[in-house]
């Protein structure tokens, strides 16, 4: 099946204030989710994964690279066509104070993306907010009226109400209490079920993630360097870097405390491109070849990998040897 | 033994006088000694006003009014400036959220931990070069003697956390209070800091109060936890314990709802309702508008239950074995 959204070699670039050279943001990302699908990007502040999901967007420029919908490229497309896509492109921030403007009344927030299309909606700004969960009565109230779960629920209401096909979600529960983040995750997945969403998901918290997502990319310094089924990503993940976050998530058990004094250092500065691997630096078993040679991305069992040495790499050889 | 940081029925409200809003209404805590206490609750719980108030930190207009905070014996509830400022730096070091407002952005921060020094044991800022370069490598800083002449802004997040933890420790502080230290930290930054929490507190045999959000940190580095629901401590007791077999149902909604690690899409098990405002909290239990158990007695305030290492404040805790006997409802009037 053609996915909702492919992007292929997606590159971006800042210059720096006073031209103290140029910041990589991201640099040479593919990815695609499918409808019904959540893919969902992992990684420490910095490493572009927020460039990444404006640019899927399309709320930021790609320097280089091509976003595909249902399999045409937009760069060819007509305004017309255009305009459909970014209809069916939705994204909810994690901030939802921020993103409703404190003027506007539910229902006029609700209604706004309507209105600047100037068409009605498939659907009734009572059934939008039923179908997240609000009572009809909240469409009266303004967003400081609200809880943070609750403004965010609308914030989804309005992403729902051009009928996307994709809801780019960055960090939708991080600014959420934990007994409300559930409830929330809880919506977004019966949603995607009920519509066939296709959901772009940019989080950090990895326990999260591996609730909700189907595929997982991890990126590092601009550059996904592991991505698979999130089930193989969690249970074994090959490169030193998803290692080295799966360890750093707590165990939860009061039992189970881990030392994890191996976890070091912090992301070298995106503004310098490093020759070699840019984990490098991080890493207890880099060698020479790793502060040379970037590494090329390589398949082990199910995952695509961005490292010289990835953990099973040898028993998956012996296998197929 | 003295409790190195011991809070008593401590009532803390903000705004009007006459009409004030309650924030916290008889918080009990005791961090015995080389414990380590996590404080956990939501926004709105009353967590971070109990910490600040109690080192006279909260902002203008909250104010206690009933109640006793001892740190190492001293009575810090109506002390005087001169007083609170020896014990803060002092027998409290403190550690907060943005170690960036912690840090003077104008000034090195071997001075400014050197300067923690200064205040508490008098001299000059040089003749406490080698503490601080033992305190900053102490705290897991790489090149120490070189890292002292750096300004706030060359570290990153992790570092300059790792700057205000050294701060915290420069007097050897009997007890280290911490608010929601790695929240604003990258996971992987989060764990490094945690160690260097754990190193300076349970490793070292040093008591600490870390209120946190987050039941993750609790159980790697806590012993006891103290759980806030509505201004008030719902739960308390051993980490082991209450992880294992939490007695309050706001408790067990908080641990099952936090997803875990673990492979395969599955849906959460979410809490209903969401936690209540200061000002919106019901009589009786505040927890029984959202609870699945909940029954006609929980109208009333619900007894205290004292397990044998813990207590919970709910009229239908699961265990019921008869060794546990509800005692009186806590005082409640202000």
């Amino acid at each position: 099946m053609t996915p909702v959204i492919e992007l292929s070699e997606l590159a971006k670039q800042y210059a720096l204030p006073g031209g103290a050279g140029r910041l990589t943001a991201v640099d040479g990302v593919s990815l695609s989710v499918g409808a019904g699908e959540t893919y969902a990007l992992v990684g420490e502040s910095g490493c572009g994964k927020s460039t990444l999901a404006r640019m899927a967007a399309m709320l930021v420029a790609r320097d280089s690279g091509e976003v595909r919908w249902s399999g045409q490229p937009v760069s060819g497309m007509s305004r017309r066509a255009l305009r459909k896509v970014r209809d069916h492109t939705q994204i909810v921030f994690q901030d939802p104070a921020a993103a409703l403007s404190p003027r506007l009344t539910v229902t006029q927030a609700i209604e706004e993306p309507l209105h600047i299309r100037g068409r009605t909606g498939s659907r009734s700004v009572a059934e939008l907010l039923d179908a997240v969960g609000l009572d009809a009565s909240m469409g009266a109230r303004y967003p400081r009226e609200l809880s943070g779960g609750q403004r965010q629920r609308v914030v989804v209401a309005r992403a729902l109400a051009l009928d996307p096909k994709l809801l780019v979600l960055d960090e939708p529960v991080a600014s959420l209490d934990v007994s409300v983040q559930a409830q929330v995750l809880n919506l977004l997945a019966d949603l995607q079920e009920a519509h066939g969403l296709a959901y772009l998901l940019i989080a950090h918290d990895l326990a999260v993630v591996s609730s909700v997502a189907d595929r997982i990319g991890v990126m590092y310094l601009g550059r996904i360097v592991e991505e698979g089924p999130a089930e193989e990503i969690v249970t074994r993940p090959r490169h030193p870097y998803t290692q080295m976050l799966i360890a750093s998530v707590p165990a939860f058990a009061p039992g189970q405390r881990t030392v994890r004094r191996t976890v070091l250092g912090d992301p070298p500065s995106p503004t310098e491109r490093l020759a070699g691997c840019a984990f490098a630096s991080r890493c207890a078993s880099a060698t020479a070849v790793c502060r040379e040679e970037a590494p090329a991305a390589r398949a082990v069992g199910s995952v695509v990998v961005r490292c010289h040495h990835p953990s099973g790499a040898d028993e998956a050889a012996e296998r197929l040897g | 033994m003295t409790a190195a940081l011991q809070i008593e029925n401590l009532w803390i409200e903000a705004g009007p006088v006459d009409d004030p809003l309650v924030l916290v209404r008889g918080v009990d805590l005791s961090v015995e000694p080389g414990t380590v206490v996590g404080l956990v609750g939501e926004s709105g719980s009353g967590k971070t006003v109990t910490c600040m108030s109690a080192l006279g930190l909260a902002g203008a207009g909250v104010r206690i009014t009933r109640g006793s905070v001892r740190a190492q014996g001293t009575e810090l509830v109506g002390a005087d400036e001169a007083t609170m400022r020896r014990v803060r730096g002092g027998v409290v070091g403190t550690v907060f959220q943005d170690p960036l407002s912690a840090l003077n952005p104008l000034q090195r921060i071997g001075d400014q931990v050197a300067e923690a020094l200064v205040l508490h044991r008098g001299g000059r800022r040089r003749a406490h070069r080698e503490r601080v370069v033992t305190l900053l490598a102490r705290v897991g800083i790489p090149a120490p003697e070189q890292r002292a002449r750096a300004y706030p802004h060359e570290l990153s997040g992790g570092l300059r956390q790792r700057v205000a933890i050294a701060m915290a420790l420069a007097n050897d502080p009997a007890v280290l209070v911490a608010d929601e230290p790695t929240t604003a930290l990258d996971v992987t930054v989060q764990a490094q800091v945690l160690d260097v929490i754990r190193a300076a507190t349970r490793d070292e045999g040093r008591a600490a109060l870390i209120v946190t959000h987050d039941l993750g940190l609790v159980a790697e580095v806590a012993d006891r936890v103290a759980v806030m629901y509505a201004g008030e401590i719902v739960e308390e007791g051993a980490v082991g314990s209450v992880f294992a077999a939490p007695q309050h149902p706001y408790t067990r909604g908080l641990l099952a709802s936090r997803p875990l690690l673990a492979p395969g899409r599955r849906r959460l098990s979410a809490m209903a309702g969401r936690p209540p405002l200061p000002g919106a909290w019901p009589g009786g239990c505040a927890f029984a508008a959202r609870c699945p158990d909940a029954q006609t007695a929980c109208a009333e305030p619900p007894p205290v239950r004292r397990g044998d290492d813990g207590w919970s404040r709910c009229w239908y805790p699961p265990t019921d074995d008869p060794g546990r006997d509800p005692v009186e409802p806590q005082e409640r009037a202000g």
